[in-house]
């Protein structure tokens, strides 16, 4: 053991030296990311303001024919009303964002509103246009009714209102738990991946393996010293990756948060919990990694096969973004989307036991499966030696 | 002393397609000698080192390094050799002091003991000024002066060098050859590999010919000059390659 921990030692120092690690585990997880989501955050606050604030130009054909609607749109402050004849030539010429076309036909009148679908603004015209015509066309026909001597509440036999039960923490972890674990995935898988493959692949390629294979220690105690290496960096990976998300979340500026009306915050517990259940996740990486970078002859070649084993793991950590109904307990066998699902369920703060064993303990097996195929790489000569 | 007998190695890629490496080597390198394999590329130099220094188990033969079996003994003979390769194979972002104390203590050097070792090594191949400097500053002489003091931190019984002076300038050449020059006269066991028959008459005592894993022939120098009536070194080598070809084309 006292070798593997000279190991682990010498390639954690390495790794510290190395810029794109310290890029990859430190800067990125804490800085990097932070900065991306706060300027996501602050972009989609902005858009949102300038939409309530903006003044779209709208264009009506044929005002005459209800001039009632053409007034209430005239005096609504949200638009600067032109009339006119011909829809297209009113957006080329004129350049309004969207066409109110009034149809005099018996014996419903007929409304057609032109709009850009391509156009973000002329979207948002035609939503304003819609609410207000289908607000006058409420009140006509509670008009309508009036005039016959009924009661408007003949047009809603039934009043439904939706109340949301759930407390407001409860809220902010279903909505966070929507990205938060896919996110994590893969900060630390990224984290993970260019150690593990710089320190097996990478080294075969510079041919330091052979010094080191001809000293005075057991290639045993070799694989599980530099898996050990991958292990703590993918931990510290993981690490960073929850104190940026959560000093995003804290910042208020998050793009996850923009638009809620309750605060979003994760629980230190929580913080804690989510590792813990990583850790055989990370366990199980750091064997993949370590697989592929044993038997690849290049870091190139690595490098390869590491993105195509990534491109699997955003499959199955992505699956965990859609929510799934009641995940019953046999999805809690699936590697990547058993770990994103429980912490899930953590940040609401509710995850049964049997879910959180199924996770660990077949994550845990997963991992010693693959680590035992990575001892297995390092030791044979026609993997190790490959040419 | 290091001693090889029908030492084989055969690299299988598939059921039928394989490929004979190295073909029953036997020969011995006793101590205070250098002795030199020599063969062109491919003719499977590497291959015998690295069975001998137990980086590839031996198809069939044996390999005796300070009496230890490189098959049932690894670790003990991993202890005994140092090895050293003409490409600097170190970890470039280590310092001088750094890649010493982590190799040093790998062959289980006592921390307190390493220390000396250090000073002791730094000062017999000039590393002074260089110790604490990443390897990845140094100059390829120093580094190559680096490799040598990491292949001898243990104080190893036998070398084991593996073209070691391939790509090396002027200076780091005669490091290295006044490396082995001391090593000898240490009372080592030194096997060297080379392609270069200049080196292998500066440097060897003894050699053996290589060629497409079979070692065609071996002893002293001017006795195989004599033996096959060239004046060089080269020339015999030569004249080895163009009878074992010659024999292979009417075997066949």
């Amino acid at each position: 053991m006292k070798k593997v921990g000279l190991i682990v030692r010498k390639e954690l120092l390495d790794a510290v030296r190395d810029t794109r690690t310290f890029l990859l585990v430190v800067v990125t997880p804490l800085v990097l990311y932070p900065v991306l989501f706060v300027t996501m955050g602050y972009f989609m606050q902005t858009e949102k303001t300038k939409e309530e604030k903006a003044i779209y130009k709208v264009g009506i054909i044929n005002p005459a024919f209800d001039l009632s609607l053409f007034t209430l749109i005239k005096k609504s402050s949200k638009f600067e009303v032109i009339t006119g004849n011909e829809a297209i030539l009113m957006f080329e010429k004129e350049k309004v964002k969207a066409v109110l076309e009034i149809m005099d036909s018996e014996p419903e009148e007929k409304i057609v509103i032109h709009y850009d679908g391509a156009d973000k603004e002329s979207q948002n015209a035609m939503k304003r246009i819609s609410k207000i015509v289908s607000e006058y066309n409420e009140s006509l026909v509670k008009n309508r009714i009036s005039e016959y001597g009924l009661s408007t509440k003949i047009l809603e036999p039934i009043v439904i209102e939706k109340k949301n039960i759930a407390p407001a923490k409860r809220m902010g972890g279903f909505m966070l738990g929507t990205l938060i674990p896919y996110l994590l995935i893969i900060i630390s898988f990224s984290g993970a991946m260019h150690t593990a493959l710089d320190i097996t692949a990478g080294e075969k390629e510079r041919k330091t393996i052979e010094t080191l294979l001809v000293t005075n220690v057991k290639r045993e105690e070799i694989v599980m010293g530099k898996m050990l290496s991958i292990f703590s960096i993918s931990i510290l990976t993981t690490a960073s990756g929850l104190v940026g998300l959560v000093a995003t979340l804290y910042s208020g500026f998050s793009f996850l948060t923009v638009g809620e009306t309750f605060s979003v915050s994760i629980p230190w517990f929580s913080c804690i919990l989510m590792l813990i259940v990583m850790l055989p996740l990370l366990w199980f990486f750091s064997s993949l990694l370590m697989t592929i970078g044993s038997a690849s002859r290049t870091m190139k070649e690595a490098g390869t096969y590491g993105s195509y084993l990534s491109f699997f793991v955003i499959i199955l950590a992505v699956f965990s973004v859609l929510r799934l109904t009641s995940p019953g307990w046999s999805l809690f066998f699936i590697p990547v989307l058993n770990t994103a699902v429980l912490q899930q369920q953590i940040l609401i703060g509710e995850f049964s036991r049997l879910n959180s064993i199924i996770t660990i303990v077949s994550s845990i097996i997963y991992a010693l499966i693959v680590f035992s195929i990575a001892k297995t790489c390092f030791e044979k000569e026609e993997i190790l030696f490959r040419s | 002393m290091i001693e090889t007998e029908n030492l084989t190695k055969i690299f299988r890629k598939g059921e039928k397609n394989e490929v004979i490496a190295v073909n029953n080597a036997s020969f011995t390198v006793n101590d205070g000698e250098v002795f030199g394999l020599l063969g062109p590329n491919g003719a499977g130099k590497t291959t015998t080192l690295r069975m001998i220094s137990t980086i590839l188990r031996p198809t069939s033969g044996t390999a005796i390094v300070e009496g230890y079996n490189v098959t049932k003994e690894p670790d003990m003979v991993r202890k005994s050799i140092g090895f050293l390769t003409g490409q600097t194979k170190l970890y470039d972002r280590l310092t001088t002091r750094e890649t010493l104390f982590y190799f040093g203590r790998l062959y289980n050097i006592p921390e307190e003991e390493i220390k000396g070792r250090i000073e002791e090594i730094a000062s017999m191949l000039e590393l002074n000024d260089a110790l604490n400097s990443r390897v990845s500053t140094l100059s390829d002489g120093m580094k190559q002066k680096l490799s040598i003091g990491r292949a001898i931190i243990h104080t190893p019984k036998a070398l084991v060098l593996d073209e070691p002076l391939t790509g090396l300038d002027i200076l780091a050449r005669r490091s290295v050859n006044e490396f082995i020059k001391y090593s000898k006269e240490q009372g080592k066991s030194v096997l060297f590999s080379t392609h270069v028959m200049s080196e292998a008459e500066e440097m060897c005592d003894r050699v053996a010919i290589i060629y497409k894993g079979k070692i065609l022939d071996m002893g002293k120098k001017e006795e195989l000059k004599e033996k096959y009536g060239k004046t060089t070194l080269e020339e015999t080598f030569i004249e080895l390659m163009r009878r074992e070809d010659e024999e292979s084309r009417s075997d066949s």
